[in-house]
């Protein structure tokens, strides 16, 4: 393999050399989006590309902002794409509408291989392995038993070229129980070409941004077109983080949010390696009766159309804006946002499809999983459900039934791979056809395994998490999309992927003592049992004679006083 | 008689010689030979009323990053998410003091093992280097024959055992194999074992490897106490022994001249109530004459290697 390698590189050198256009470009951008329910979506957004595929990145022997850990990492393990977010606290669907990434509570990865990785199985636990050291997450916990291979669900992101995506190479696992903490974003930070010194990711301050409603952390790694006519491609990652804030928790009731406010420091300097950098405050719900003051002013405001779907955005350039204030000797850049009058809170319109999953039975032997899937279009809707359980909760499929306002329909599509004790989860994905204003529930039951005493987590009568299901449906209505406007150009309609909640499942836990009730009582029935016959084996029981002393009257007085 | 006097002569002089030399020669010998500074902190405690177990080891982490040792060089291992529970009122910060002046877990901190990871198996997997395969650089202790070692461990314990988790234990004479194994694996120089718990003495006890310097924060028979606790938090935030500890820590600098022999002194009775306890036995070195920061700090002593003449090296 190393001699393929070499090879490679001693063939193509001279081109990489000859290629002075090969360089790396670094972007970022903070997109706010006031929420209908008056929370404040922040959404960072730190993206590099690297002008070199993504299957030759280890003839990149020189890494200008693209991470070189990162890029170490790749060709080593000969990944095409790569998905891996964290997120802390629950994305509010019906009232947030679709954020322009969705994280579950915990943990989750979906990596695609390159087509010709040998030993792919082995890239995947060294993937996992590697991550769990780079962002200080336990994703050592992934193993085969964690671990599927969707086969409708996730449509690759990137470019393919010559269509050479084989849903084979693709893995996907999701920790629910991981914990997000400051840990997490100290070195996804140190990845960033500024790190936290400079630029918007210095806004990122930990004490801040975990004592929001929500936060999610992600990085993903795909491939993209080089030039118009996509015969090459350039690896690009993004970096994100969206943090959700309360503004009246902070702003002592009042419905108004500034920058300072939110992440505790204004931003002080640029980052001088970014191509971009941009503030962008959507103001396409600003009514005219009570809006909302933007100070400063904003540089210009642009108006993006997305299929028919309009959004206003105002555009802050941070550059410039620190540049002018730097020239005005003001050392402050911050943004702020005032209502003229009092904030009227107003119904919130669900997004057309929404999905909540929970358990249903009692007791600690049988128990089912039911998702509620609602669809409040005119029309009716296609979405593939995926939905991976652990080994433990074994699913009767026989019992699976999708109803649809009471009448069962059926799947135009259903996968089923059972699961196997300590090797494989259950896994099923069903793609299928919402009827037009429907509230379909699809549900199946299971019975909970019994685990090995040492197979228990410390915490045992916590429970155990099931991961987030996944739906994932091309919209035909964009009314709840979060837009980001730079994304606006591409022509592809967009998938949307949603996730349920996790699920907190008990399990029938041992009497944990029990051992040791076990040993105790065992060695006192022993020592107990032990005396007696280790007496009756050991000594040797003889008649005693009786002396035929003490006859007389002097030997009686004598014994008399002797035993007195 | 002419050779008797010689003889005189003679041993006064190599007796004058060794007079003269004997300060070099303690000099040479009572400095450490270690090249490099690990640290491993482990906090085995889970739940959120074992806060302050999660405040005792970041306190120690900081003062340790404070003096030098970089995070790569530190193992910390915390058993429960604290900073980022629900039940922590201002999440993203562990505080060792209910005036909440400093925020130990402060913005730049990188836990090795964190949560279900902490189990007694890795922790001796970790020591005595034995990790499964693939295990990241950052969660395997790469240390050599000059490593100097700060072992740091806190949680529940009794008489011969810590508690992980509480679902299980390691034994000291598990503790005391496993620093066995990594002697005979050439893993330390030497070995600076701090242990704050209940009866913390008995963890050093069946030691019976060199070059360890055994801290217990109590006696055997005595409960090692909490400081105080934080009535915002709801639990107590630092235990007695690691709070004077590191008000001591704090006095240290990377150039400070600080020995072992005062550390060990830095929690007397009346503060600690509990009685701390020293195993010096196996350590070979006077503690007066020790550096603190041979174990908390990083001040690697740099050796030369000749340089090699030019047809000694190998040229392609």
């Amino acid at each position: 393999m190393t001699l393929i390698y070499f090879l490679t590189f001693i063939v193509l050198l001279p081109c990489v050399h000859l290629d002075e256009a090969v360089k790396d470009d670094y972007s970022e951008s903070l997109l706010i989006k006031p929420l209908p329910d008056g929370m404040i979506y922040n959404h960072f957004q730190f993206k590099t590309i690297l002008h070199q595929d993504i299957e030759y990145l280890h003839l990149e022997n020189h890494f200008d902002r693209f991470p070189l850990a990162i890029g170490n990492f790749i060709s080593k393990n000969l990944i095409k794409e790569l998905t891996f977010s964290l997120g802390r606290g629950h994305w509010k669907l019906n009232t947030w509408g679709y954020p322009l990434r969705y994280q579950p509570n915990g943990a989750e990865l979906w990596v695609t291989l390159q087509n010709f990785n040998p030993n792919p199985w082995k890239s995947w636990k060294d993937i996992t392995s590697t991550l769990s050291g780079l962002f200080c997450a336990s994703l050592n916990f992934i193993d085969k038993a964690a671990t599927t291979k969707p086969k409708f669900s996730l449509k690759p992101d990137g470019i393919f070229i010559n269509d050479s995506y084989r849903p084979d190479n693709v893995f996907y696992a999701s920790l629910a129980h991981e914990a997000v903490c400051t840990e997490n974003l100290t070195p996804w930070k140190k990845l960033l070409p500024c790190f936290s010194k400079a630029g918007l990711a210095s806004l990122l301050n930990a004490v801040q941004i975990f004592n929001s409603n929500y936060f999610a952390l992600s990085l993903d790694v795909k491939s993209i077109c080089r030039n118009p006519s996509c015969n090459e491609t350039s690896t690009e990652i993004t970096q994100s983080v969206q943090v959700v804030f309360n503004p009246p928790a902070m702003f002592e009731g009042k419905h108004r949010w500034s920058i300072v406010k939110f992440f505790g420091t204004s931003l002080k300097e640029e980052c001088k390696l970014a191509s971009s950098s941009k503030i962008y405050v959507e103001t396409t719900v600003n009514d005219t009766d009570n809006s909302y003051n933007l100070s400063p002013l904003p540089e210009t405001s642009i108006e993006s159309d997305f299929q028919g779907e309009k959004r206003r955005f105002a555009v802050y350039d941070v550059k410039k804006m620190i540049e002018h204030n730097r020239n005005n000797n003001v050392n402050k850049f911050n943004i702020y946002s005032m209502y003229q009058k009092e904030y009227i809170y107003k119904k919130v319109n669900p997004p057309y499809i929404t999905a909540h999953r929970y358990i249903t039975g009692y007791g600690v032997y049988l128990g089912g999983i039911t998702c509620r899937i609602t669809n409040s279009l005119t029309k009716a809707q296609n979405v593939t459900y995926l939905d991976v359980i652990p080994w433990y909760l074994r699913i009767y499929i026989h019992t699976l039934s999708i109803t649809s306002n009471n009448v069962e329909i059926k799947p135009s599509k259903l996968y089923h791979k059972p699961g196997k004790d300590r090797a494989q989860p259950h896994h099923i994905e069903i793609i299928l056809e919402l009827p037009p204003l429907s509230d379909t529930i699809i549900t199946y039951d299971f019975e909970r395994a019994f685990l090995k005493w040492t197979e228990f987590p410390p915490d045992a009568n916590h429970g155990v998490y099931v991961g987030a299901a996944t739906l994932t449906f091309q919209p035909t209505n964009f009314q709840n999309l979060t837009i980001h406007p730079e994304h606006t150009e591409s022509l592809d309609p967009p998938t949307i992927k949603i996730k349920t909640e996790n699920l907190l499942v008990s399990l029938p836990t041992p009497d944990f003592s029990m051992p040791y009730n076990v040993i105790c009582l065992v060695s006192t029935v022993i020592t107990l049992a032990f005396g007696p016959i280790h007496n009756l084996t050991t000594k040797r029981a003889r008649i005693a004679i009786q002396s035929k002393e003490g006859s007389n009257l002097k030997d009686r007085i004598f014994k008399f006083f002797k035993r007195s | 008689m002419f050779s008797l006097i010689c003889l005189i002569v003679c041993f006064s002089s190599i007796s004058r010689c060794y007079g003269s030399n004997v300060d070099k020669v303690d000099n040479f010998f009572s400095k450490s030979k270690h090249t490099n500074n690990w640290a491993v902190l482990v906090c085995s405690s889970r739940y959120w009323f074992n806060y302050r177990h999660v405040a005792n080891v970041l306190s120690i982490y900081r003062s340790v990053k404070r003096l030098g040792i970089p995070d790569s060089r530190i193992i910390l291992m915390l058993a429960d998410d604290m900073a980022c529970n629900p039940r922590n009122t201002r999440p993203g910060t562990v505080f060792n003091n209910a005036h909440h002046q400093l925020n130990v877990y402060g913005d730049d901190v990188e836990v090795d093992y964190r949560g279900y990871e902490v189990t007694v198996k890795n922790f001796i997997r970790l020591l005595t280097g034995r990790v499964e395969d693939g295990t990241p650089r950052s969660k395997q202790l790469l240390t050599d024959e000059s490593s100097n070692i700060l072992i740091y461990l806190t949680g529940h314990g009794g008489d011969g055992f810590l508690k992980f988790q509480d679902s299980e234990e390691i034994t000291s004479v598990e503790l005391a194999d496993a620093f066995e194994q990594m002697w005979q694996k050439q893993r330390y120089n030497e070995i600076l074992l701090i242990t704050e718990t209940c009866q913390a003495e008995s963890m050093a006890q069946q030691l019976y490897s060199p070059n360890i310097i055994g801290i217990g924060s109590s006696k055997i028979g005595e409960d090692s106490l909490s400081h105080h606790g934080d009535p915002t938090i709801g639990v107590y935030v630092i235990d007695r022994y690691t709070y004077y500890a590191l008000e001591f820590l704090e006095t240290v600098h990377s150039n400070s001249s600080k020995t072992l022999s005062s550390f060990l002194e830095v929690c007397p009775k009346k503060y600690c109530i509990s009685t701390v306890t020293v195993r010096k036995d196996l350590f070979h070195r006077d503690p007066a004459q020790v550096p603190l920061t041979d174990f908390f700090g990083s001040v690697p002593k740099v050796n030369l290697m000749p340089t090699p003449k030019d047809e000694d090296l190998v040229t392609w």
